[in-house]
């Protein structure tokens, strides 16, 4: 059955599948029943997500080899890169639906608070280019790797990871509290509601992104990355774009009007 | 499903006669959320994946899916998040009892405390997420993974099918998802999304129904998808008009997405919505009727066979086209306003949701089960059982229909409503259909005791999953020939007629280029759509 | 006794059979057809066995659109004629020309408000051969005001105030005619025994009420 898998160190089952959603599953859980139960089943998802990406750094667990294939009208985007553009499909749908729904309650409202008053443009705009530089780290580090640079490819790496964590250090450790001693709190009603909502899970996906490029990171220390072969930056790349695209989105509609 | 199956016969049995104590209010309304919960998003919309899982490889070539690692995070997931949703019942206060919609506000702390409902919010969050996965890696699959020969337009139908099912789970599960995560937040940060006047009912309504109404084109395809090919095979026949039945199958689909208020002409909405909506509801059921049509007519000038796989899928016919009627008239608002709520919408959906799709994948297990396990279910007792089967269906939900009195999700009834001798009928019916769909299973199952088939493909069936003709093959076949159409020899020149000419891929004619297939994406275009030449 | 029909119940049913037998005789001729092509087309025993061809089926747009327009007439003129009966834009009387009634809906009864402050719990009392406009709103969660005779319904929102209009059929003197109210929207424990009761009476005999029921509230410190 070797010929039927790309690499001869063939895996033909993997138990990151059953590792993940046991954690998954027993977060939710433990986040209704019990919680040190949750912490616990943060702890397996982790413990699942980290053999996940080890397997692919050591590029043990490979995929089957498909014949000739049809591919029209899709014969340029590899099968990775397609997966990718319908997760962010879903993706821009969540987050969609979550801005109609702010528009629903805040065009159903009489009266709403002004942005200015309420939220520190200032901050706002501060994370808003270090997104967009984040962005821009990223492309540098796609640019690098395509022309076989590997120390740009780290530098842009590290650039993005380093930005990342600037934009959720500002937000969580200095926009938030301050928004907190305020009065402006997640239940302090809609507009609170609305915004720390949306914000927050944009939070969690630029962690979880962060989370990507820092197996991105290990990978190249471990020379996972080619000239030829580095789709994996492309793929996070992209999921990183759409980030701070919905970034793009939330800030005008919270910040500025 | 046995579970749910089991919810349905106890609500049943508490309906049976007026004030009845079996199950009191709290607790019937349990009943009535987790069943209606299990079943659609944890018994139907799975079983269809799931025999798509095995299936649509096949059909197309395939060796596994896109992302097999995935493919078993999202079974995973699945099964984990079914387990929680069935253990809320065992905490305190219970499981969730606002009915399987979950509205607003009757869905926040203040008027649902107990801990089982966040947990079964969470649930179907975490379900949400597995279905998202599965379509991400069934669409996947299916534009990249198919075999050499296997264009657009040779797809199998089933497979067809499988594409819109899955495009419309990815539109509709993320509104879904947003709406829990909105609970969600309600009921454990604080938030006041669906307490406050200005969010409240309404926006659960939109979200929850943007979602709720593709749902059930999801629920219901498969079973489309299914029928088409156990026609084809037991009329000997083609599909009546395989573009038109796929263009009819993406309107259905599309249209599906832009008719969900009218879950909602009882809200006081204005009177354009209720324009808007009666007039794209009843635009679908144009071409969904073709559909129905397309299929009809697949049989004319056939040679059909009727066997189990070909009675279940009469009656799903059957009950499609009864259920899609009920439907039609639920689009009128003024004849809405009396449906809503009552008892006639829950006879129309398990008409169409459990008819149908129950029957049509009934349909499909009974039609691939020689493909799956290389034995044949037993035809006699499969009959039998469908007779009982379809029977005990109709004659526990068509009183419902006349049940327009009574609304839904109470747990009694009076003496006086006039409502006892109906509720008795279905429950008899009730009583008697369970273990008949129980039995058809169990005459599958034991099927597995008889010796495995010499002939691998018993129906002589001449789509792909059987004959494996991945390139199109030329045999020619005449009218007393006894062999099963295999892979001839590839260089034989294809008889070409003229439908058929675009279709045969041979050396030159392929839109493809013969090359070994370049796995280190360096080929890929830097843009990510942006067309690039292949060297 | 029996009870009038009120009007948008007659228009109602009026409606109903039209469309449904319109739909029926949909289900009959593809069920028909169906059943008639299995039995004409059925694989007799002793023909020797066909194994087709595969081949890809033809087009067949022209059929197609030929039915598509035959459903899309159908539909669409019935679809317009129930908008006149729709029950809102069929009234959509003037509100000072009605009598308006607001309906509180909570856990787990109907509150009934009257003009000049009078209001009753689980019943209400309505003169004949009167347009009455309900403006229905919830204290709590999400119920649904369903007239069952009168074949119309809304939904109680809170936060909102839908509205919804009726005429009550004739009654003269000492007539007075029942109509059931239920809660449609299951809105927690006692939404099985959430209804109320609508009593039609002669418009002398409701002054007559009326007129007691204010007097009794002045008379008693809660006004409900």
């Amino acid at each position: 059955m070797t010929e039927n898998y790309e690499s001869s160190e063939e895996k033909k089952s993997s138990l990151t599948p059953l590792i993940i959603a046991g954690g998954l599953a027993i977060l939710f859980f433990g986040l209704v029943v019990y919680i040190p139960l949750a912490i616990g089943g943060a702890v397996v998802l982790a413990i699942g997500v980290f053999i996940l990406f080890r397997d692919s750094v050591e590029g043990k667990f490979a995929d089957l080899k498909e014949s000739v294939e049809e591919k029209w009208p899709l014969e340029f985007l590899s099968k990775r890169k397609l997966g990718v553009w319908i997760f962010l499909l879903s993706e821009i749908l969540i987050f969609g639906s979550l801005i109609i729904a702010y528009t629903f309650v805040r065009f159903s409202s009489i009266s709403w608070p002004v942005a200015t008053q309420v939220h520190n443009v200032t901050l706002g705009m501060i994370n808003t280019i270090v997104l967009l530089t984040s962005s821009l780290a990223i492309i540098f580090a796609f640019v690098s790797i395509r022309m076989g640079n590997i120390k740009g490819l780290k530098i842009g790496l590290f650039s993005t990871f380093g930005l990342g964590v600037a934009f959720l250090v500002i937000k969580l450790g200095i926009e938030w509290p301050a928004y907190y001693r305020n009065g402006f709190t997640i239940s302090s009603g809609l507009p609170g509601s609305t915004y720390f909502v949306l914000t927050g899970l944009h939070a969690c996906h630029v962690a979880g992104g962060l989370v990507a490029v820092g197996y991105l990171i290990v990978r190249t220390y471990q020379g996972g990355f080619t000239k030829t072969n580095h789709s994996a930056v492309e793929n996070i790349g992209l999921y990183w774009h759409f980030v701070d695209i919905v970034w793009m989105f939330l800030f005008p509609l919270f910040y500025l009007i | 499903m046995a579970i749910a199956g089991m919810f349905g016969e106890m609500m049943r049995t508490q309906l049976a006669v007026p004030m009845n104590n079996f199950l009191l209010a709290n607790t019937y309304e349990q009943t009535v959320t987790l069943h209606g919960l299990l079943m659609i998003l944890w018994v139907l919309t799975p079983l269809g994946a799931g025999i798509a899982n095995y299936i649509v490889p096949l059909q197309i070539g395939a060796k596994d899916l896109a992302f097999p690692r995935m493919n078993a995070t999202s079974y995973w997931t699945y099964l984990f998040s079914g387990i929680m949703l069935i253990s809320t019942v065992f905490l305190p206060g219970g499981g969730p009892n606002t009915g399987w919609t979950l509205y607003a506000p009757l869905n926040t702390i203040q008027f649902t405390p107990q801990p089982g409902m966040t947990l079964a919010v969470l649930a179907i969050l975490l379900l949400a997420l597995s279905i998202t996965m599965s379509s991400i890696n069934f669409l996947t699959t299916i534009a990249r993974n198919r075999a050499k020969g296997v264009t657009w337009r040779r797809i199998p139908l089933f497979t067809w099918s499988i594409v819109f099912t899955m495009a419309l789970a990815l539109f509709a599960f993320p509104p879904l998802a947003a709406g829990l995560l909105l609970l969600s937040s309600d009921r454990f940060l604080g938030t006041v999304f669906f307490s406050s006047t200005q969010g409240g009912g309404i926006l659960w309504d939109e979200l929850f129904w943007f979602f709720g109404h593709p749902e059930v084109y999801i629920v219901v395809f498969p079973a489309l998808g299914v029928i088409a090919e156990v026609f084809q095979t037991f009329a000997k026949k083609p599909i009546f008009s395989k573009n038109v039945f796929i263009v009819e199958f993406a309107a259905v689909a599309f249209l599906s997405m832009g008719v969900w208020m009218h879950h909602m002409y009882t809200t006081g909405v204005n009177y354009s919505v209720l324009q808007t909506f009666s007039f794209t509801t009843l635009a679908i059921s144009v071409p969904f009727e073709g559909l129905v049509l397309a299929l009809v007519l697949t049989l004319y000038k056939g040679k059909i066979t009727l066997n189990t796989a070909m009675l279940y899928c009469l009656a799903a016919i059957f009950t499609v086209t009864l259920g899609g009627i009920t439907g039609v008239l639920q689009a009128f608002p003024v004849l809405d306003y009396a449906f809503n709520g009552t008892y006639w919408i829950v006879g129309h959906f398990h008409y169409v949701m459990a008819g149908t799709t129950l029957f049509g994948l009934l349909a499909g297990l009974y039609y691939w089960w020689p493909k799956i396990t290389k034995r044949k279910p037993n035809e006699t007792f499969g009959v039998l059982i469908f007779v009982v089967a379809f029977i005990s269906f109709n004659i526990l939900y068509f009183p419902y229909f006349f049940l327009l009195g009574m609304p839904r999700r109470i747990f009694t009834y009076t003496l006086a409503s006039g409502f006892a001798s109906l509720n008795l009928t279905a429950t008899i019916g009730a009583y008697i259909f369970g273990p008949a769909a129980a039995l058809a299973v169990l005459n599958l199952v034991l099927s597995l005791r008889k010796p495995a088939l010499p002939n691998a493909n018993p129906w002589s069936a001449q789509e792909l999953e059987w004959t494996q003709n991945y390139r199109g093959s030329t045999a020619t076949q005449t009218a007393n020939s006894t062999e099963n159409v295999v892979n001839a020899a590839a260089d034989d020149p294809p008889k070409e007629t003229l439908e058929d000419r675009w279709y045969w891929c041979r050396e030159g004619n392929c839109k493809t280029a013969e090359k070994p297939v370049d796995y280190s994406g360096k080929n890929d275009s830097q843009m990510p759509l942006r067309r690039k030449s292949i060297d | 006794m029996s009870q009038p029909i009120p009007v948008t119940a007659s228009d109602w049913n009026h409606f109903f059979d039209l469309a449904a037998t319109i739909a029926l005789i949909a289900l009959a001729i593809v069920i028909g057809a169906m059943i008639f092509f299995i039995v004409k087309y059925r694989n007799r025993k002793g023909q020797p066995e066909f194994i087709p061809e595969f081949r890809l089926s033809k087009g067949r747009a022209r059929e197609n659109v030929i039915f598509a327009s035959i459903s899309i007439i159908i539909l669409v003129s019935l679809v317009v004629a129930s908008f006149t009966l729709t029950p809102n834009p069929r009234f959509s009387p003037d509100p000072s020309n009605s009598l308006v009634i607001d309906v509180t809906a909570y856990q787990w009864a109907f509150n009934f408000g009257y003009p000049d402050g009078v209001t009753t719990l689980d019943n209400m009392t309505l003169p004949g051969n009167t347009v009455v406009m309900f403006n229905v709103t919830s204290a709590d969660v999400m119920h649904n005001l369903y007239l069952i005779q009168f074949k119309v319904s809304i939904e109680a929102v809170p936060g909102r105030y839908n509205i919804i209009w009726v005429t009550t059929p004739a009654a003269t003197g000492n007539q007075a005619y029942t109509y059931n109210i239920e809660c449609k929207e299951l809105c927690g424990d006692g939404h099985t025994f959430m209804d109320a009761t609508m009593y039609v009476v002669s418009q002398t005999a409701y002054n007559q009420w009326l007129a007691s029921q204010i007097s009794s509230n002045s008379t008693t410190t809660s006004g409900g």
